[in-house]
């Protein structure tokens, strides 16, 4: 009965709450100093602010609902108010997720990185604390400790994911550029992917691997991960000396329709062809002396070698249970068989001065 | 005929077009009916064998012939028949004329089993044993050397390393000073490798095979190596002797040697990366090689348009050498040139021959 009055007492409460806010709405509108000055009852000419009153109220009346609510479900139907009361919350906090997400994809200064952190948490928070209630009280540690380890692993993902959001928006931006014909931006774009490339999914290559066939697996994702290098470094290799060609062929055309203005162009094929390759020529020089090219181009035979590394190594592996010597074998061959020369000739040289000794020995007795 | 509102001369870009198809097919029929392109044929005797290595005494030709013996060294790059590649422009032949008394080593063709030969095994054992073969079988107390190339560096080593036993020293478009290589203009194979992954390379692929290299090297003039060359030979290749002389070079520009690893390692580490020479840091089995110990005339000859040893890694030998008899020459030649040019025929090989015999007493 106590709390059926302390109800009827809060409502009235709530009632008189309402009027004052309604009141004060009205005072912000048109003040009675504005009244006193002869202002005439316009509308804020401000939109924005006009608005803040009324949101003001509602949000207050939304908090007296909240109060109103629960109250009520203290009294009448404890269980199912507060579930109807929870899966209001869902839906406003899911609201309050969505908002944040067009905010962040339509902003000017939008950060996918931030947003992604703060849905993730807030996700979570969401599941955790909402839906969990439904369940029943059994399952819900059970619940619980799944969406810890769903944490965790989103953590890890994101951790992994990382260098990918990080540079989303550059990498879109390079692609778009290439796209319209911007040459370095296409040399730029693979770079920036070969490097998200090694620093994410690479690493999966070179993960420790467990399990009898331990060692034929681990050869076999080495090898998948240097064909996979030389793929890309062969990529922004070729980028670049594509770059040079389409280059000098605007220049060639450019300078070309120079000539014939002037009546200085090559007059038959031949000459054109003669001038063509020796602007090519040219073109790949000035490319060629550069310290960029020539880290290039080391970089290129490295990852050539590391994959002919990674697969011989991956063949040598499978092939070991055949009758036929490796290359591992034959190089220990090889050692041995240089050691064994090198042993002979210094034994040759000493056999020889030893011969000259005693001669010299027999010549002088 | 030119066009009227565009000026090209279309008529003369038809015939020049017929002309090389012409030229092409005609060409066609002189290489199936090519019959002599073989090179390396001045009459010589194998004289000394070791390993893969062979050494050749060339018959002399001419009445009065050099008391010193000559030895080439030449590089581990690709074959020594270049001195020899056809009779008219053979370098070889030429010194041999002129009264030298020729021997020359050849490298052969490392395999697998080659991966652990060293520089040490190249300058110490198989250059030092062929010098003493030859001291002992001429009854001589010196050699002189013509270093070739990369036999050029070898000869200088080996030279500063055993100064009593070679009475003259030429090299021959011979790196000598990487990092001025470096920094020539068509310095390309010194810039490059100087980010070399070199020990990944030899680790891996044990012996060096030739086809990497010669990649490299057309690679330092692409459009004029790997297509104007082949576009540009159509227009000559009705010519018999033309066709048999392309055919011979293009045989010899391919038939590239695989390297022996270690060598290779400490060739590219300690000279093209760390110009060890002109530091004075660099070893042989511990000895350190003092170029200054080069007493002996030392002529160098350089090309000025040489791409592959460009002359500004040639000339610095005659600074770091301790001889007094000293000169240089350099020819508007490129690398390849200074073999098989009628300059080298002409020019090169007379000069070569005048420089040593001069100096023969």
């Amino acid at each position: 009965m106590s709390e059926n009055m302390d109800f009827m007492e809060m409502y009235f409460e709530n009632q008189k709450k309402m009027f004052d806010y309604w009141q004060d709405l009205m005072n912000v509108v048109v003040t009675p100093k504005d009244k006193a000055q002869g202002k005439k009852e316009e509308p804020n000419s401000d939109f924005e602010e006009s608005l803040r009153p009324t949101q003001e109220m509602t949000k207050q009346w939304f908090e007296f609902n909240d109060q109103y609510l629960k109250n009520i479900s203290k009294v009448f139907f404890p269980l199912q108010f507060n579930k109807i009361f929870s899966g209001a919350n869902i839906y406003q906090n899911l609201y309050e997720i969505w908002e944040d997400l067009i905010k962040t994809f339509t902003g000017k200064d939008s950060d996918p990185i931030t947003f992604c952190n703060k849905w993730i948490k807030d996700y979570q928070k969401l599941l955790s604390s909402n839906f969990i209630f439904y369940l029943p009280e059994q399952v819900q540690n059970f619940s619980k400790k799944f969406i810890e380890i769903y944490s965790l692993s989103t953590d890890t993902s994101q951790k992994f994911l990382h260098p990918w959001l990080e540079g989303s928006q550059t990498l879109q931006n390079l692609l778009t550029k290439s796209i319209t014909g911007d040459k370095t931006a296409y040399i730029e774009f693979v770079k920036l992917w070969n490097e998200k490339f090694s620093s994410t999914y690479g690493k999966i290559f070179n993960m420790p691997i467990f399990s009898m066939n331990r060692e034929l697996m681990q050869k076999q994702m080495h090898s998948i991960n240097a064909s996979i290098n030389f793929i890309n470094t062969m990529s922004e290799f070729f980028a670049t000396m594509a770059k040079v060609s389409q280059e000098t062929f605007e220049k060639i055309i450019k300078d070309y329709q120079e000539m014939l203005v002037k009546g200085n162009n090559p007059k038959t094929f031949k000459e054109f062809y003669e001038y063509w390759w020796k602007q090519n020529e040219a073109a790949y020089h000035k490319l060629f002396g550069t310290d960029e090219f020539s880290k290039l181009i080391s970089q290129v035979m490295d990852a050539g070698v590391n994959f002919k590394k990674e697969f011989d190594s991956l063949l040598e592996n499978t092939l070991k249970f055949l009758p036929y010597p490796t290359r591992t074998d034959m190089d220990s061959l090889y050692r041995t068989l240089d050691d064994l020369k090198r042993e002979v000739r210094a034994l040759k040289k000493e056999v020889i001065m030893l011969k000259e000794i005693k001669a010299n020995t027999v010549t002088i007795s | 005929m030119m066009l009227p509102y565009f000026p090209i001369d279309l008529e003369k870009s038809f015939d020049d077009l017929f002309e090389y198809q012409k030229k092409f097919i005609h060409g066609i029929d002189v290489l199936l009916n090519l019959k002599d392109t073989e090179s390396n044929k001045t009459p010589k005797e194998l004289f000394y064998k070791e390993d893969k290595m062979k050494v050749f005494h060339y018959k002399p030709l001419a009445k009065k012939v050099s008391k010193v013996p000559t030895l080439i060294i030449y590089a581990l790059v690709n074959r020594q028949y270049m001195m020899d590649i056809q009779q008219d422009r053979s370098v070889i032949k030429n010194l041999l004329e002129l009264g030298l008394d020729l021997y020359i080593i050849d490298w052969g063709y490392p395999t697998a089993q080659d991966k652990y030969v060293t520089l040490e095994d190249y300058i110490d054992v198989y250059i030092e044993n062929t010098v003493n073969e030859i001291l002992k079988r001429t009854d001589s107390t010196k050699v002189n050397i013509i270093g070739v190339c990369q036999g050029g560096t070898f000869s200088a080593i080996y030279t500063a390393l055993n100064p009593e036993k070679v009475k003259n020293l030429v090299t021959m478009v011979t790196p000598i000073d990487f990092e001025a290589g470096r920094k020539a203009k068509d310095g390309y194979l010194f810039k490059w490798s100087k980010d070399m992954n070199v020990d990944n390379l030899v680790d891996t692929y044990g012996v060096i095979p030739g086809e990497f290299l010669n990649g490299g090297f057309d690679f330092l003039k692409p459009f004029q190596l790997m297509l104007n060359k082949y576009v540009s030979i159509v227009d000559n290749l009705e010519n018999p002797d033309t066709a048999a002389n392309f055919i011979r070079m293009e045989k010899w520009i391919l038939d590239s040697p695989d390297q022996s690893g270690e060598a290779f390692r400490r060739f590219i580490k300690e000279l093209y990366q760390e110009n060890r020479l002109i530091k004075g840091t660099f070893d042989i089995g511990g000895r350190v090689v003092d170029l200054k110990k080069i007493t002996m005339p030392v002529l160098t000859i350089c090309g000025d348009e040489d791409h592959i040893v460009p002359p500004e890694s040639t000339r610095p030998l005659l600074d770091y050498v301790g001889s007094k008899d000293k000169e240089l020459v350099s020819y508007p030649i490129g690398h390849i040139g200074m073999y098989v040019s009628s300059k080298s025929h002409h020019v090169i090989a007379p000069k070569i021959a005048e420089w040593l015999l001069k100096r023969e007493k």
